[in-house]
């Protein structure tokens, strides 16, 4: 016999357990140890079934009336014989077969830049810690300037803490999906990535603060902040999942663009409802930044009580608007007699 | 902010449960001296143009407030407070009022006409009166006795007596200032001279003998009005009174910040003070060692305002600077204090949703060319139910270029919007600093 033919013994999630060269037929399959293929697994008799070749050279497999059977491929039916070209699968108990001919096409390898050259560099240790370190000190470098009584070891101590411990659920989870489909945990570049995008994100908000403190009347504002925070966001799943899964990278930047806009949208939605409740509350831009004026966009006092006279409509309409809803809502007055 | 309490009473029975006589002993027996001025005789003689005013809503039997009213015509005009009436004037469907005679008999009342300003209001009972009072002009000198007559708490007519101290000087609207103990279920009664003239309406307390009347000669006015040809009482109360609050405020806002403003300086921030003879104004300075930074506040508010409802007034001005310096501070830490001085967050005046609508904000960097740069807020919400009145507050923080910061805050209650501008305008020039 002049082909060579392999055997995968994996489990249930279809890691692979064991590989085998097929030299001669047939070969048995069980638990017991007297078989050529011993398999781990309860749901597998002691001699649960053989393989052999038929008359077209192809290798077929043959249940030896066991409890649980042979089933076809990964959700087929239960058969007594199964037909098994290479490539094809089989499963008996909790354990997958596939056939193999050794001269099975197999794909090309993955090149290691895929995972991005943002991400291969942190995949070192030092570089991996210098930026989570890097982002611990930002933080508590923005948590000093935000104290005005008194300083606070123990704040900025504890602030510090607390970052770098949700840091570590947050990449510890990455690396466990990491772990589970069957890829290295890579704990520490995935929190030298989350540590990344939570500097992006906080400088981000600090230069949009900048930002509305200079130029408190521009309406594009809200949709630019909204979208750098989104680009931050999809950038850090996206590297997230490049480094769990085999996605391709254009893949997995669309899976995390969509996931972060509807996460951030969520947020966008819920805090559109707040500001239509009734609230007794200011809601003015209440930013003010150690620039002086000399930098920030100026309006005369002529203009600005022009446009806080533009507020007078809304209010009306918006007093108009209630009044309505509430005199839809509000029952037929009582009809009952003085007494 | 001191507050003045009105005297309509809403929930007086209650209250009258838990008060208990103090001390062990009973009371003083008293003989009674029938010389004629006295305080037995001014009762006897005119209790019983005195009536109750009972205010309760349609579906519940029992009253929902009270105050106290007087006859002042033959066919049942009874004078008294606008704040005693407020609910029926603001849910006319809701409530209903009636009168108690001094006989103990229930009349029915029908709202004729009302003095927001001078919260004054005139109702008509449904049975003529056995006694009046005629309104005249009647001038006491400062140190004359008054008695003022009322249902205090619910706990039947009672009369007090006290002495006439001159009209307010520095008052939004004219009042009389009382030395005598008026107390919750008085106002709208009556306060007599000794021959039975009336003097004025009880109207608020502050306490400790310091109370307040409305004059006479306003409760003649109203009564007048309606006793002109073809008076007709309103068809909506709640429109003539925000009609009558934008006729008058447009006379006293006209005093407010009016040039040259009385400015005060505060490090070096030059800043308005006491806008109008009738405000009142405070400063206080926060100085704590264990604190890197120093805090000046002053403040000027009206000492008065129109009563509208339980959580809306009208009047209602009030200014206040903060000053904050800091040579501890770096610059940044200095405007994380100073930031936070200046945020926004729940608003210096009540109102509930039934009333008002949420406050919107305009904000912008308003230059003012040497004066220097306000990072300004203009914050208005109106009233749901008065079209053409709002509230407004108007906050600034200077963009200075040191290590010192001023919020500021000028809050004005149930104002129309060009007043609101007028005065905000009037406001923000007022403010100037050195750089």
């Amino acid at each position: 016999m002049d082909r060579v033919i392999l055997v995968e013994v994996r489990d249930r999630r279809l890691h692979l357990r064991s590989r085998h060269r097929l030299e001669r037929f047939p070969i048995s399959i069980g638990r017991a140890y007297d078989n050529d293929i011993i398999v781990d697994d309860r749901y597998v008799d002691a001699h649960h079934a053989s393989l052999s070749l038929d008359d077209d050279g192809v290798v077929v497999i043959e249940d030896l009336e066991s409890v649980n059977g042979v089933k076809d491929g990964l959700r087929g039916a239960r058969a007594a014989r199964i037909r098994l070209p290479s490539g094809g699968t089989v499963r008996l108990g909790e354990t997958v077969l596939r056939m193999l001919d050794v001269g099975h096409n197999v794909a090309r390898a993955v090149p290691l830049a895929d995972e991005g050259r943002l991400v291969s560099a942190l995949l070192t240790p030092t570089a991996a810690w210098c930026v989570v370190g890097g982002s611990v000190l930002l933080a508590m470098l923005l948590a000093w300037l935000r104290q005005y009584s008194g300083e606070r070891a123990v704040v900025l101590i504890s602030a510090a803490l607390f970052l770098f411990l949700g840091l570590c659920i947050w990449a510890g989870i990455w690396a466990i999906v990491g772990r589970s489909q069957g890829g290295r945990g890579r704990f520490l570049t995935h929190l030298a990535i989350a540590s990344l995008a939570l500097s992006a994100a906080t400088l981000w908000v600090a230069a949009m603060d900048y930002m509305e403190f200079l130029w408190p009347e521009l309406a594009l504002r809200p949709a630019i902040q909204y979208g750098g925070s989104v680009l931050i966001v999809a950038a850090a799943l996206s590297a997230h999942l490049g480094l769990v899964s085999m996605l391709s990278r254009p893949r997995r930047m669309a899976i995390a663009g969509l996931a972060t806009i509807v996460l951030l949208g969520l947020a966008e939605v819920g805090s559109w409802a707040d500001e239509n409740e009734f609230d007794n509350a200011l809601h003015y831009s209440d930013v003010v930044r150690p620039m002086g004026a000399g930098l920030a966009h100026t309006v005369t006092l002529d203009r600005f009580l022009d446009d806080a006279g533009g507020l007078r409509a809304d209010l009306d309409s918006l007093a108009e608007r209630r009044n309505r809803a509430t005199a839809a809502n509000r029952p037929a007055p009582h009809s009952e007699t003085a007494r | 902010m001191r507050a003045r309490m009105r005297l309509a009473c809403a929930g007086c029975a209650v209250a009258a449960f838990g008060w208990a006589p103090m001390g062990a002993f009973g009371p003083m027996p008293l003989r009674g001296q029938a010389r004629p001025g006295g305080t037995p005789s001014v009762f006897r003689q005119f209790g019983e143009r005195v009536v109750k005013i009972e205010i309760s809503e349609s579906g519940s039997a029992a009253k929902a407030s009270l105050g106290s009213g007087f006859f002042v015509s033959a066919g049942g005009d009874v004078i008294t407070n606008y704040h005693v009436v407020a609910q029926i004037v603001h849910d006319p469907d809701r409530y209903r009022a009636r009168i108690i005679n001094a006989a103990g008999d229930t009349l029915g009342a029908t709202l004729l006409a009302i003095d927001v300003v001078h919260d004054l209001a005139l109702v008509r009972s449904s049975a003529p009166p056995s006694a009046w009072f005629t309104l005249r002009a009647a001038t006491p000198d400062q140190g004359d006795r008054l008695f003022s007559l009322g249902h205090p708490r619910d706990l039947g007519l009672s009369i007090v007596e006290g002495t006439y101290n001159g009209l307010l000087r520095h008052t939004l609207y004219p009042k009389i200032h009382f030395t005598g103990s008026l107390n919750p279920g008085m106002s709208g009664g009556p306060a007599l001279s000794a021959s039975g003239d009336v003097i004025g309406i009880n109207v608020s307390t502050e306490g400790n003998q310091v109370s307040f009347l409305v004059p006479a000669d306003q409760a003649l006015a109203l009564l007048d009005r309606t006793r002109a040809a073809g008076f007709q009482p309103p068809t909506n109360f709640l429109d003539e009174a925000a009609r009558q609050i934008l006729a008058y405020q447009d006379i006293y806002l006209d005093r407010v910040f009016r040039t040259p403003v009385p400015t005060v300086t505060i490090g070096r921030f030059t800043l308005p003070t006491e806008p109008a003879p009738f405000f009142k104004c405070w400063a206080d300075a926060d100085r704590n060692p264990e604190q890197p930074y120093e805090t000046v506040s002053h403040q000027c508010s009206t000492d008065d305002y129109l009563y509208l409802s339980e959580d809306q007034a009208s009047g209602l001005i009030e200014l206040t600077h903060q000053v904050l310096t800091s040579s501890q501070l770096n610059r940044f830490r200095f405007y994380a204090l100073y930031s936070n001085e200046f945020s926004s967050g729940d608003s210096p005046m009540w109102g509930d949703e039934e009333d008002v609508t949420s406050f919107r904000c305009v904000t912008r960097n308003v230059r003012r060319g040497v004066k220097g740069t306000l990072r300004t807020a203009f914050c208005a919400r109106r009233y749901r139910r008065m079209p053409g009145l709002y509230d407004v507050v108007v906050r600034a923080a200077a963009l200075a270029t040191r290590n010192d910061g001023l919020v500021t805050t000028l809050t004005l209650a149930g104002v129309s919007y060009e007043n609101a501008e007028r005065v905000a305008r009037r406001f923000l020039e007022s403010i100037s600093w050195t750089e």
